[in-house]
């Protein structure tokens, strides 16, 4: 199945940003996109991960493990240096309907009854291992689901003790839900877990729907035709990404910027440190995906309502204003 | 430009027809209506276009494996490794999936159907097993809801193009106009070619803009219509007419609103008035309104946050339920299955048969076993379900006389923000109120909050206090959600001072030890129960109800006297102008 490219997604810019966000830097620890029904957000995870640029693990790893790394146990991968094999970074599917065994990793059942042996077959979470993990329909997944996903997202490592086996390994992976808020809330658990979280909503504008409709029915109609118009497009965004990671600590973030978050943290109302600290670092990559060499008062803004929006101290009878808080905050701390 | 009038057998055909030349465009369609000659003509005409005849049933209470796929037993012991079991969704690749009883169908139900109308696979990661099935399909939704059921889940019914009133088809009128087989394969041939130019896109996107359907996917929907419309048609290029019809076709059951000047327009005429059972929730127009915004505001300073989701958890302590979360209980029958667990002798569980293998499996060697399995009951495990437990929130109103026809506004108010928390929530509601001689149940349990608002604002108020006989049916009522499996919450708003006898007697001497029986009665039930105190000030009586009752009490804040008669006052004068 071919994915729609991501860069002839019309408009929904905020999310574009999030995503791009969190492919250059895994710490800004992964987007939520809450909207409507057939705004496009399935779409548009679907298309990063055709964007996404190759990263070195070891030969027949099944953690994706970088062969800088120490070598993972209980693993068949053999060791660094020329035995790494490049590989598109995995955006891993969390399809509805997912049993317990299949993401945390079991007994490998097939060597249980056929040779009596003890291994562990991997799961979801070893597939995702410096990759992404995506979730659609984020709200309805189960609870017992989300809570094995809570733990690891926690502590970037899966511990298996089920069946006599004993088994870590790590799962670190950018967390991505998308989901229709009509259709059940977030645990606010969750809902922490993400780093950035965008509402999308259907463009108004007749001009922008007309071009939706179209690229997506010249898609429907010849999806390899309309990748290969839209190729080098994404090749370019592909360069930006790769670019970006390998800039990405040398963006400098001055003192200043870091008061300016703190400040807005304030103004705004959020709960813990999380959120500074989310706003810092989707600042400094949306600086080095500009290009730039310092995190600047811009990157601080254009990153706000999406790191912030969702960490507010929540108040019930006043829910949907979360968006004309952080303007709010923002206005008060930038002309101050 | 349209025919001024339409048929309904034309547009029925028009629509089945359609999703038979572009089936996995267009999604499918949504038949509305009981069973009768008119669906079954329809569902056959698509089973014998799409599926050869052969449509997969998914019924309401399908099970995650039956419908995603999973382990089938025998072959993976036989075999030695696992072995899949395709599910519903995989076995009706390039075919048809009927899902009778549409409204009933679970969640996690619809979201695997809307997942591979998406992507067109089933991601099947189940029970040892990972595997990608292919899935494209079209779906023929029977929708059998009467005005009193939740429709169907938006997130089917958004993505199927069309919706038929099914009910008043005679087959005899759709016979004659069912286009012929190769009529049909042909358009299909045909379709993939169909140009679309910009103007005939442009109607359909301004059409969708002008009756505020907001959903690019309508608009995606509707141009696939148009297209497959040339393609019937045997044209190569979708003309303005080909888009209008579509356009009237995919667009008539999502209307959300009349533009303005309709007939000037020669954009779509509006949807017939059958499909008006779509949004109730958003039919909150001023006249429904029963209080001025200031009033709202001010008990809605006073009422603490989420008053029943605490008053539920204390419910669920009290009545000694294991569930973690507060929306589900552990049950071993109903339910979602939720991971597995030891399995206990007697206990009513159901064995899960894998896990109870994986358990065994490692061991087998040091067991000694050669050919046979051997299991010992330290490997059973059974799966653990977790049932979700939805609650039915009884509100039983005192409107009489005594209770202060002056509050009753902000007891309506009151009641107001409370709905707001169940529809949150997604419970049921029920309304009882009790004046004059005996109470009387406005509303039996309901998922239509908008119902309940509207017989909120018509009720009136004063007469007598029959609070014995409102706790007698309150509880009636809980044990009746009770016995349904569901979580029963009653909230009596009442100043206490109930005089009428059980017996409906008015003015009864004994009333208020009557009420005091009746609360004792309702404390049996063992349903979460809260008592508001309405009365001017805070009474000993209602506290003694509460006590009697096992139900948390709470004076229903008296917002500051003054705002309030403003308020009042503001209310009477808009309704007198």
């Amino acid at each position: 199945m071919s994915a729609f490219p991501f860069t002839a997604i019309v408009g929904q810019d905020e999310m574009r940003q999030a995503l791009l966000i969190s492919a250059v830097d895994p710490n800004v620890g992964g987007v939520l996109v809450f909207g409507d029904r057939g705004t496009g957000k399935s779409t548009a995870v679907r298309a990063l991960a055709g964007l996404l640029p190759k990263i070195a693990v070891r030969e027949n790893c099944h953690y994706n493990t970088s062969p800088d790394g120490s070598r993972c146990a209980g693993c068949s991968c053999v060791g660094g240096g020329k035995q790494a094999k490049q590989v598109q970074i995995p955006v891993v599917d969390l399809p509805l309907g997912v049993t317990e065994d299949r993401v945390v990793g079991a007994l490998d059942i097939e060597k249980a009854l056929a040779h009596g042996e003890k291994a562990f077959e991997p799961g979801l979470l070893a597939r995702a291992n410096r990759g992404f993990l995506y979730v659609d329909e984020v709200n309805l997944l189960e609870d017992h689901i989300i809570d094995l996903l809570l733990d690891v997202a926690a502590t970037g490592e899966n511990v298996v003790e089920r069946e006599g086996l004993s088994v870590r390994h790590p799962a670190r992976f950018v967390l991505v839900g998308s989901g229709n808020p009509e259709e059940g809330e977030l645990r606010p658990q969750l809902l922490d877990r993400f780093g950035l979280s965008v509402s999308i909503a259907t463009p108004t504008d007749i001009e922008q729907r007309v071009e939706i409709v179209r690229r997506r029915d010249d898609f429907e109609r010849d999806p390899v035709a309309f990748r290969r118009r839209w190729s080098s497009r994404e090749s370019k965004v592909r360069r930006q990404i790769l670019a970006a990671r390998d800039a990405l600590h040398d963006v400098d973030v001055p003192d200043a910027a870091i008061r300016r978050a703190a400040e807005l943290c304030v103004a705004a109302g959020t709960d813990g440190l999380r959120g500074e600290l989310t706003l810092v670092r989707a600042a400094r990559a949306l600086a080095a995906l500009r290009d730039l060499t310092e995190v600047g008062e811009a990157e601080l803004k254009a990153v706000a309502p999406a790191a912030l929006g969702h960490r507010l101290r929540r108040d019930p009878l006043d829910d949907a204003a979360a968006g004309v808080r952080v303007s709010r905050a923002l206005d008060s701390v930038f002309t101050a | 430009m349209n025919d001024a009038v339409t048929n309904p057998h034309d547009d029925a055909v028009a629509a089945a027809s359609l999703v038979a030349v572009a089936a996995h465009d267009l999604g499918g369609l949504v038949l509305a209506g009981l069973g009768g000659p008119g669906r079954d003509s329809i569902a056959r005409f698509l089973e014998a276009e799409l599926a050869d005849g052969q449509a997969i049933r998914v019924p309401p209470g399908v099970a995650p494996d039956a419908l995603l796929g999973g382990l089938d037993l025998a072959a993976t012991l036989a075999a030695g490794r696992p072995i899949l079991q395709p599910g519903l969704l995989s076995r009706a690749n390039a075919g048809l999936v009927v899902v009778p009883m549409a409204e009933r169908a679970d969640q996690s139900c619809v979201a695997a159907i809307a997942n591979a109308l998406d992507t067109g696979v089933v991601d099947v990661q189940r029970d040892g097993l990972a595997t990608r099935c292919a899935a494209k399909f079209a779906v023929l939704a029977c929708d059998e809801s009467l005005a009193d059921d939740a429709p169907p889940a938006a997130a089917l019914v958004d993505r199927l193009a069309f919706r038929v009133d099914a009910a008043f088809l005679e087959p005899a009128l759709l016979a004659d106009r069912w286009p012929d087989h190769a009529a049909v394969a042909a358009a299909r041939t045909r379709y993939r070619s169909v140009a679309l130019p910009d103007e005939p896109l442009r109607l359909l996107v301004t059409a969708a803009a002008a009756f505020g359907i907001d959903s690019p996917r309508a608009v995606l929907l509707a141009s696939f219509a148009a297209r497959a419309y040339a393609a019937l048609a045997g044209r190569d290029v979708v003309s303005d007419d080909d888009a209008s019809h579509a356009a009237r076709l995919v667009y008539a059951s999502r209307v959300r609103m009349l533009p303005p000047d309709l007939a000037s327009d020669s954009t779509p005429p509006p949807p017939d008035e059958t499909d008006a059972s779509g949004d109730e929730r958003g039919a909150d127009d001023g006249s429904d309104q029963p209080l001025s915004d200031q009033v709202l505001e001010a008990i809605a300073a006073a009422i603490p946050a989420a008053l029943l989701a605490r008053l539920e958890r204390r419910g669920a302590v009290r009545g000694g339920a294991r569930g973690r979360g507060d929306q589900q209980t552990r049950s071993h029958s109903r339910g979602r299955p939720a991971g597995t667990e030891h399995f206990r002798r007697g206990s009513g569980q159901r064995l899960h048969v894998l896990s109870t293998l994986r358990a065994a499996a490692p061991w087998q060697r040091l067991r000694g076993a050669d050919k046979r399995l051997e299991i010992r009951s330290a490997d059973l495990r059974a799966s653990r379900r977790l049932a979700p437990t939805r609650s039915t929130t009884i509100f039983a109103v005192d409107a009489s006389g005594s209770a202060a026809v002056q509050r009753l506004a902000e007891v309506k108010g009151a009641i107001e923000l409370l709905l707001a928390e169940c529809y949150v929530r997604r419970d049921e509601v029920a309304l009882i109120v009790f004046r004059g001689e005996a109470p009387e149940c406005l509303l039996p349990p309901t998922r239509s909050l908008a119902r309940v608002k509207r017989e909120l604002a018509a009720l009136p108020g004063g007469g007598g206090t029959p609070l014995a006989s409102a706790l007698d049916m309150a509880a009636t009522m809980a044990r009746a959600v009770q016995r349904d499996d569901k979580r029963a919450l009653v909230v009596v708003m009442t100043d206490g001072r109930g005089n009428v006898g059980r017996d409906g007697t008015p003015g009864h001497p004994d009333a208020a030890d009557h009420a005091l029986d009746a609360a004792r009665g309702l404390a049996d039930v063992g349903a979460a129960t809260l008592i508001i105190d309405t009365g001017r000030r805070p009474r000993d009586a209602c506290r003694e109800l509460a006590a009697a009752a096992d139900a948390d009490y709470l004076p229903l804040p008296y917002a500051d006297a003054q705002s309030v008669a403003a308020a009042i006052r503001s209310t009477g004068a808009s309704r007198a102008a």
